[in-house]
Formats: structure tokens, sequence, C-alpha cells
């Protein structure tokens, strides 16, 4: 039987406990701001005192013409418009493919099913620089050279670690769901569909992380393939201030803030899916 | 600082093949080359400034040229700038006129991939004397070739910040230093607080080969043998380089590539901050310095044992397989005439290749002296190429940057470096048969 002053000396653990949790969830909170913190500060200083030491933590005058100069001397609103179409475009597309290619892995059985998913997951051993030559010579044949379609099209149909992880997904969910509807009468499709689909909210939010967030940051191809000042992509626009020779830290800096931002107002709307999907999954990006 | 391609850039390159016969250069009057019609692409890398300078040159080249059109193709990743291009070259779509950073000429042309120059330069009766051997003998012109055209080029030199050495007392340095009195600068310009920790450096030196090349050349230093063939360990190299090294890991008066990754920046960077009072680079540290809060000066390299002082420099290439040769001739032809040097090099971030222009100083900026011209001048006077190969990005961007950054860290001696980059090098090259 507990006595009553024993509950008091739990609850002071307890307290303990809790008081240890909050402190350090704030240092892991601290370290893991930092560096957005420092993105931010940097995007206000003058570029005579980036590297001041011991470094200020805030500018002693900030300037925002830092803002207004990166407006001025690339064209971001529009980069930033061009990098939301192809990333939101791309995203959907290989959720999707990577959705049936992962349920059909997972759920369907027919002949050569581990061999060709062995082998489709063996492609994820190729070097990208390997496919640029061929890649943009099949974009040349089509006549897609310095056209969207050209960084939209070779990535829409998604890749092995997206079926991978959509796989590995359905295998976790119920066969009984599938015999259970074929003998209700479903279609493949409407298994698929209406059954399977709807549970996999959570994993398919974590693919569209990291899809989108690979479609944002790709660089090298766009790089490549588009000339055209109008259909440039925000990583090419900010590469802009990083020459052979030095970094214009300050103006990096406002550029990535202001491309961040409304990344960030995604994510705080829908972080809780997020939250959720990385969970279930076991990986963290 | 430049750049490395990576490896599988190097093999997807030699992929390519070569494209195109000899050019056959038919005879034209200067009015018909006037009236030359047609469309070029120009690829270029750099910040929004130089766009605006591809910009203003194009736009006085359609001046004179009014039906050539000028496609600029603005490739802003300048690290990424060769693997793009390469990759377009093999897909067939390569730009007429690109840039190309003075380390790629002889890589292009042992590609195959570029258009000999020469041959459009003698057709026009272009007057080569006027340009400086420091551009053109490393673009193959001893050898009778041209595989590009310098567009603009600078030695290395050390900016030196004015305010800091007269706070200090300290006399500024002119090009009459050696390598004893240049140390003794460094540690007279850097600053301790109370503990003994560093607060002030007296240089940020660059870490990379065109500061590690410069050092070694003043003290009569190289670094490939006679015929450029191998990579040779020699003593005036290790000497040059350990003393420059020593500068940071034994006399503490110099960042070493350490300190900068924790600092977290590039050595200009330090040197704007006032956390150094020196720092090395080229004519373009002029323009990183125009929002420069303080009063700044320049000198040579200190001279030891030689004055030598090599140009790097970027250059202009015409694809092999362009379909307007001739007016992508005509659009290098202008940038790298008098009119394209004055407008590109007033921005601060290269000098003319053309001597009449360099001698004329018309280029020089607001505020820079008769005395800061003849500093330069003399330098251009006594250039050297530096070791250009077409296995460079083996050579000099891995093999000999890694083992001699290990020196720069304090890690093993200049001559232990040297040695195993050498032995390193020269398998390397037996392996591929060059």
């Amino acid at each position: 039987m507990i006595k009553p002053g024993e509950v008091k000396v739990m609850k002071k653990k307890l307290n303990a406990v809790k008081i240890a949790e909050f402190v350090g969830m704030c240092i892991l909170a601290f370290i893991f701001i930092m560096p957005f913190f420092w993105t931010v500060i940097t995007s206000l200083k003058a570029p005579n005192e980036i590297l001041t030491w011991p470094p200020t933590f805030f500018p002693e005058k900030p300037i925002f013409k830092n803002y207004t100069d990166v407006i001025k001397k690339i064209n971001i609103f529009r980069m930033f418009g061009n990098s939301i179409y192809i990333a939101l475009v791309t995203t959907v597309g290989q959720v999707f493919f990577c959705s049936l290619a992962g349920y059909a892995f997972a759920k369907l059985d027919f002949r050569g099913r581990e061999l060709l998913f062995k082998i489709y997951l063996s492609t994820m051993m190729v070097p990208g620089m390997i496919l640029l030559i061929p890649r943009y010579v099949i974009m040349r044949e089509l006549g897609w050279v310095d056209k969207h379609v050209s960084v939209i099209l070779p990535f829409i149909f998604g890749n092995a670690f997206g079926v991978f992880l959509m796989r590995q997904f359905y295998m976790t969910l119920p066969g009984q769901l599938k015999e259970a509807a074929i003998i209700d009468g479903a279609s493949q499709p409407q298994i698929f569909i209406r059954v399977y689909m709807p549970l996999t909210k959570a994993i398919v939010s974590t693919l569209f992380v990291f899809s989108f967030m690979g479609s944002w940051n790709d660089f090298l191809w766009p790089l490549i393939t588009l000339q055209s000042a109008k259909l440039k992509t925000l990583p090419i626009g900010l590469a802009s201030f990083q020459s052979l020779y030095g970094v214009q830290y300050n103006l990096l800096m406002a550029g990535a803030v202001l491309s961040v931002l409304p990344v960030m107002l995604a994510f705080l709307l829908a972080q809780k899916q997020f939250i959720e999907g990385i969970a279930l999954s076991g990986v963290k990006g | 600082m430049r750049k490395k391609l990576t490896a599988g850039i190097c093999s997807m390159a030699m992929l390519m093949t070569t494209i195109g016969t000899v050019t056959v250069i038919a005879g034209e009057s200067a009015e018909d080359k006037k009236n030359m019609s047609g469309e070029i692409t120009f690829s270029f890398w750099g910040i929004p400034e130089e766009v605006a300078v591809q910009e203003a040159i194009t736009e006085e080249f359609n001046k004179e040229y009014p039906n050539i059109k000028v496609n600029l193709d603005h490739v802003s990743g300048a690290a990424d700038f060769n693997t793009t291009i390469l990759t377009r070259i093999s897909g067939g779509t390569a730009p007429d006129v690109f840039y190309m950073g003075e380390v790629m000429v002889p890589i292009y042309a042992d590609k195959g991939v570029v258009e000999d120059l020469l041959p459009y330069a003698e057709q026009d009766s272009l007057d080569l004397s006027d340009y400086w051997d420091g551009v053109l003998s490393p673009a193959g012109y001893h050898d009778g070739h041209l595989w590009a055209f310098a567009k603009d080029c600078t030695p290395y030199m050390i900016y030196y910040n004015k305010d800091m050495f007269d706070e200090a007392g300290v006399a500024y340095p002119d090009s009459s230093w050696d390598f004893e009195k240049f140390k003794e600068t460094c540690i007279a310009m850097t600053q301790t607080d109370d503990n003994g920790k560093v607060t002030r450096y007296g240089i940020a030196p660059e870490n990379g080969w065109p500061a590690w090349f410069n050092i070694a050349y003043k003290n009569g230093g190289k670094i490939l043998d006679e015929e450029g063939k191998r990579m040779v360990v020699d003593p005036n190299t290790a000497e040059a380089l350990q003393f420059y090294f020593d500068l940071a890991n034994v006399e503490h008066c110099a960042t070493n590539p350490d300190d900068m990754t924790s600092m977290g920046g590039g050595e200009i960077d330090a040197f704007k901050s006032g956390l150094a009072s020196m720092v090395i680079g080229g004519r373009f540290m002029t323009y990183f310095l125009k929002d420069f809060d303080g009063n700044y000066g320049f000198t040579t390299f200190p001279i030891e044992k030689s004055e030598v002082a090599p140009l790097n420099f970027v250059a202009l290439g015409m694809a092999k397989d362009s379909n307007n040769k001739e007016a992508a001739w005509e659009f290098i032809k202008f940038y790298c005439g008098k009119t394209g040097q004055e407008i590109n090099s007033a921005t601060g971030m290269g000098m003319p290749v053309m001597k009449s222009v360099t001698e004329s100083g018309v280029w020089m900026l607001e505020g820079e002296t008769q005395e800061q011209l003849d500093v330069i001048l003399k330098q251009f006077n006594n250039t050297k190429d530096h070791p250009f190969h077409p296995e460079w990005m083996k050579l000099m961007d891995d093999i000999f940057a890694r083992n001699m950054t290990e020196a720069a860290r304090g890690k093993t001696t200049a001559l232990e470096a040297l040695e195993n980059a050498a032995e390193e090098a020269n398998a390397y090259l037996e392996e591929v048969g060059r």
C-alpha cells in the first residue's frame, strides 16, 4: 500500500523528470533552430559583419536592403513559382506512381515479382551522374530541352526509394482486407483505391515530404537543361550569389529566407500528418 | 577558389566523340562581316552583376553586328559550369561560345571539342602581339594553336588593410619584400588577447593551387618537370610551401584550413570582417571589396628567388560543333578586343588581356593610383604558365590539393606531402598512359 508521504515523493520525482525532459527539449530545440536563426540574422547583416569574432548575434544595424537587392538582382518570385510548380507536379506524380507500384509489389501475386522488385531496387545503386548525358540526349531528341517538362517527366514516375517505402508499408497491412473485398465483389482498382489507399495517409505524407524536398532542392539537372531565365528554379537563382571567388552570404541568406518561408508555412499547417508519417515509417529526413 | 569537377564527369566526358572537321574560312570583306547574320548562344557563369556586363558587351556588339543575335545563357552554378557544358556538348546542343577557366583549356582541347581559334585570328590579321603572353601561351599559342581566347586575367596579389597597418604603425608592404619581411609583417599585424588567443591574424592565406603555386614560383620552384609530363619533388617548392604553412602552424600569424572551417566563411570574409589584416587573391578581390568598410592596398607576393608571376584567366571557347562559327568568332573577337575589354574590366572583376588596354590604365577604378598600376604591370611582364595539364582535375584538384591540405593543416611536412603527391600523380599518369 502506498502511503500519502510516498505519493508526494513520487510526484516530486515526476516533476524532476519532467523538468529534465523540458530542459533537454529546450537544448535540442535551440540546436535545431540555430542554423535557421543564423540564416535570418546573416540575411540582415552588412558584408563586413558576417564573420566578426566574437560573432554578433543581432546585427548592429539590420540591413533590409539585402532583401530588396535579392529581389532586384534575380527574378526570385518567378523562380519561386517555377519551383513550386515543378515540385508539386513531380511530387503528386511520384506519390501516385510509387503507391501503385508499392501496392503491386506487396499485394499482387504475379510471376517474377520478387526478382522484378530486386532489379528495380538495384537502380538505386546507379550514380545519378552517369544518367546525365543519356537523359539529356533523350530530352533533346524529344525536343524538351529548355522546357519545364524536361525536369518533371524524368522524375514523375517515382523512384526505387519511394516504391520501396510504399511496398514496406503495404506489407504491414493485412491481406485479409483484400480477401474480404474480393468476396464483396470489388475489382483490383477498387481494392487499391477504396480499401488500402485510405490507410496510407501517413506514409503518403512522408513520401510527399521526401519527394517534394528532393524536387525542390534539385540543382544540377535543372541547371543543365533549363536555359531560359524565365524557366529557372530557385536553387539555380540562389547559386548566382556564389561565384568562383567568393560568396555574397548576406544576399544568399536573404534569398534563402525568402524561399523557405512558404515551405515552412506549408509544413506548419500540415505538421500533424508529417510527424505521424515519419513516426510510422521510422525514417527520418 | 577553383572547384573541381567530379570524377564522374571526367569519365562521362571520355565518352564524347570528336565532332566536326577543320573549318575553312572564306575570305570576306569587313563590310560583309558587319552584315553577317545568325544566332549564337553564349554560356557563362557569374553573379548577377556579371550578367549585366555580358548584356552591356552584347549591346555594343550589336551596334557593330546588328544581324547577329546573341542568346545569353547564364549558368549560375559556377562550380557546376563545366559539368553543364560538357553534358550539353555530349548531348549535341553545345553553346557556340562559352566561358573556360584557364585549367579547362587543355582539357577541352584534349577532348577535341573546341575550335582552334588561331586560323580565325590569322585570317583577320589580328595583332596577337598586343596580347599578354601569359594568356596566349597556356592556350597553346606557341604550339601553333589558340584553343581559347582569354577575356580577362589577373596575377595573384596580396591585399592589405591600410587602416590596420596605420593603427599598428607598420609600413605598408611593397613589391620589394622577401619571405622574411613577409613573415615579419604577418607577425607584426597579428593581435592576441590576454590569454594569448589570436583575435586578429596577420593574414588569411588562400590554401588552394593558385596561392601555393605562386609562392612556390617566387622561390624558384616548379610543380611539373620541364616537359610538363611528370610531377616533381622540387626542394624550392617544398621550402616555399613549408614556409607558407608555418605562418599558421608555427608562427600563428595566419589562419590554416581548420581555422577557416571553424570560422565558417572564406578568406575574403575574414579580411572584410577585420579578422585578418591581409588576404590573397586576384583582381576580382577589388570587386568583392567594393563594400569594404575601410581602405586597402595591394602588392605582389613576396619575392625570394624569382619574380615570375603566373596569370589566372577566364577565356572564351568556341564549340567545335557550333553551327555558326563565323558569327561566334566575331563575337569572341569583339569581346576580347578593345571595346569589350574596357567594358569587362571596368567592374574590377578582371584585368584586360590586351597590352595596350592594360597599360592605358583606363580600366582602373576610381581612387586607384599609378603606383598600383605599376605593381600590376610589373607582374604582367614576368608571367609564367601554370602547370596546365589535360589531367589537371586528377593531378592538381585531387592528388596535389589533398596531400598539400594535410601539410597546410600541420599534419605532415610540405616535403612529405609533395613526395606523396608526386608518387601518386606519376603512378596515375603511368596507369592512364600519359
